[in-house]
């Protein structure tokens, strides 16, 4: 037989205490959410009477599937906004040399030391004065572009080599064009890391949609979920319900551009 | 008509007290359908130049003009050029067809007429079996190759090249040196071409403009050049091996290539000859030449003999120098 490598014996000892830390709570969730509200708190992960009465409620008796369509809405409007704009800030910060670029830039990566919760009060003013409260609008503008975005797709355009924006203008093409058509294309590995992370940012975004919104028709699914738990009994086996359904599209969209980041990171390690 | 026109020239990076002057009051004509190379050391401003004529870097001062046109505050798209960079610059999302026909299709072109020129430039590149691959899945010269359609298609007044050759290894070097002499003949057009290779400029150019600091040091054809340079600069960066340096008493400086060196058993018959000897350190055989380099009063000496030298290292030698044949050159370097 074989023999194994004591070194990786260890690697795998870890990677299997890491994965099981991670999926616990996962598996708890799905598990739970065929419980009914009396075994709730009893860790057997296979119920006795496994049931699906609480997807039936959740899609038949609550707005589950309107906080689902808001939040499918919101997250994918923000992103496709933070994907257009940061990439067009980190581009002109990367390839155009203009005066007070660089204090633009410090500027812009300074926002990532302010945490949310001190910037959801000059977002409320804002919102509020604007007359936003309780709109679309008002759950999407303050993530529409992200400091970490900008600095992300800046240090992308750095390793895009400025010849093919000339070639490109030697082509005769507009800026714009050579945005879109040239330096995108070369960016997507990028693009997919930040798709990802601003979607599930916004996706499962908490505080500012239950501070902007007050009609129960804008709900997102966090917000939603949080009337199941009330002042003095929580309806675990809903919120779980609720949850395990939201974890689908996350995973949807993992799996779809997952391998756009994996094969960026094989691009990279070639030089062209 | 697409004579390129260089007048006064001038370009500066940087502002103020840092400013750095790379190209200095600079005047040169490119002729129509004329293949003019420069070449210089790295640094010496070639590429900025080519790149100031393509539109794609400011100039600080001076015109330049294309055809009859003066082309200073028009975009590249506007200039009817056609640029072949180093690293080639293909679009590596793009099939190979995608990036030749890439500037017709900005350009609106009637997509079968798009069609036809493609084909065309895939017949004479020998392409027609790549078309549909990525960059990424091309050697070295095929790259080479579908860069210099993606500028044929165009069919522009001037073809820049931009060092199109240094990313390639020494033998397709060659093959691909010969095919732009032929794609020039074929086509006739101007173009401008940058190498720091002068081997390349050599093969290649109908004149050769030798740049150093941002200056002219000499314009003219490659003979011309090889026998006849204007100081030590041009002397020594034309021709391989180098030309021969020895430092006389006077400050002068005596020039004499290694071929015009000989053995003196094997002298020709010579109207002006100087003899001296030295004694050889290092033998190189090539095959059809020899190169030895002496060693003369504390200065090395290279000399090229034809076929194989049986003179042994360390073994004191006459040597016979053409004397019609020698260059002097000034404290100041330029030729006396």
């Amino acid at each position: 037989m074989k023999q194994i490598a004591p070194k990786k014996i260890v690697i795998w000892t870890l990677l299997f205490i890491g994965a099981v830390i991670m999926m616990t709570p996962i598996i708890f969730m799905f598990s739970a959410s065929f419980k009914f509200n009396d075994e709730i708190y009893e860790l057997a992960l296979i119920s006795s009477e496994p049931t699906l009465s609480n997807y039936i409620y959740l899609f038949g008796n609550t707005e589950f599937l309107m906080w689902f369509t808001n939040s499918i809405f919101v997250a994918l409007l923000t992103t496709l906004c933070v994907l257009f704009f940061d990439s067009l800030v980190g581009y002109t910060l990367c390839k155009f040399r203009f005066r007070g670029r660089k204090i633009i830039f410090i500027a812009i990566l300074s926002t990532l030391m302010i945490p949310t919760e001190m910037l959801v009060i000059p977002w409320y003013i804002l919102a509020r004065d604007l007359g936003l409260l309780d709109s679309y609008i008002g759950l999407i503008f303050p993530g529409i572009m992200t400091g970490f975005g900008v600095f992300l797709m800046k240090q992308f355009f750095e390793s895009v080599p400025d010849d093919y924006l000339d070639a490109a203008r030697i082509d005769g093409i507009s800026e714009f064009e050579i945005f879109t058509k040239i330096a995108i294309p070369m960016v997507t590995p990028a693009l997919s890391a930040l798709a990802i992370f601003t979607f599930l940012g916004n996706w499962t975004a908490f505080l500012w949609p239950l501070i902007v919104t007050s009609s129960a028709e804008l709900y997102t699914i966090p917000v939603g979920l949080s009337s199941f738990s009330g002042e003095f009994q929580s309806e675990w086996e809903m919120i779980m319900t609720g949850a395990a359904v939201a974890s689908l599209p996350t995973l949807l969209i993992f799996l779809i551009l997952q391998r756009y980041i994996i094969r960026g990171v094989i691009l990279g390690g070639l030089k062209e | 008509m697409s004579k390129v026109s260089l007048s006064n020239i001038s370009k500066s990076f940087g502002q103020g007290k840092k400013s750095v002057e790379v190209i200095k009051n600079l005047d040169l004509e490119i002729a129509d359908k004329e293949l003019l190379v420069l070449v210089g050391p790295s640094g010496c401003g070639k590429s900025t130049l080519l790149r100031m004529v393509a539109g794609l870097e400011d100039i600080s001062g001076g015109d330049i003009s294309i055809g009859d046109r003066v082309v200073n505050n028009l975009e590249p798209r506007e200039r009817n050029i056609a640029f072949v960079f180093q690293n080639y610059a293909l679009y590596p999302h793009m099939s190979v067809e995608k990036n030749i026909s890439f500037g017709l299709r900005a350009a609106k072109m009637d997509k079968a007429l798009i069609k036809e020129k493609v084909a065309a430039a895939a017949e004479i590149l020998e392409l027609e079996e790549l078309m549909d691959r990525k960059p990424a899945e091309l050697s070295g010269g095929q790259r080479q190759r579908v860069a210099m359609g993606r500028a044929m298609v165009r069919e522009p007044d001037v073809f820049l090249f931009d060092e199109p050759l240094s990313n390639l290894d020494a033998k397709l070097r060659a093959s691909m040196r010969l095919e732009i002499k032929r794609l020039h003949e074929r086509l006739k057009t101007t173009i401008i071409y940058v190498t720091h290779d002068q081997m390349e400029a050599m093969t290649l150019a109908d004149r050769i403009v030798i740049l150093k600091d941002g200056e002219i040091q000499q314009i003219g054809s490659p003979m011309e050049l090889y026998q006849n340079p204007a100081n030590q600069f041009v002397a020594g960066f034309i021709g391989s091996p180098e030309m021969n340096f020895l430092a006389g008493e006077d400050g002068k400086t005596m020039g004499i290539r290694p071929e015009d060196i000989y053995l003196a058993g094997s002298a020709p018959e010579l109207s002006e000859a100087k003899r001296m000897n030295a004694t050889l350190q290092v033998s190189e055989p090539l095959g059809a030449e020899t190169l030895l380099t002496f060693d003369f009063e504390g200065q090395g000496l290279t000399v090229k003999v034809p076929g194989v030298a049986t003179v042994e290292a360390g073994a004191e030698v006459e040597l016979v120098i053409d004397g019609g044949k020698v260059c002097f050159f000034g404290m100041d370097g330029e030729r006396c």
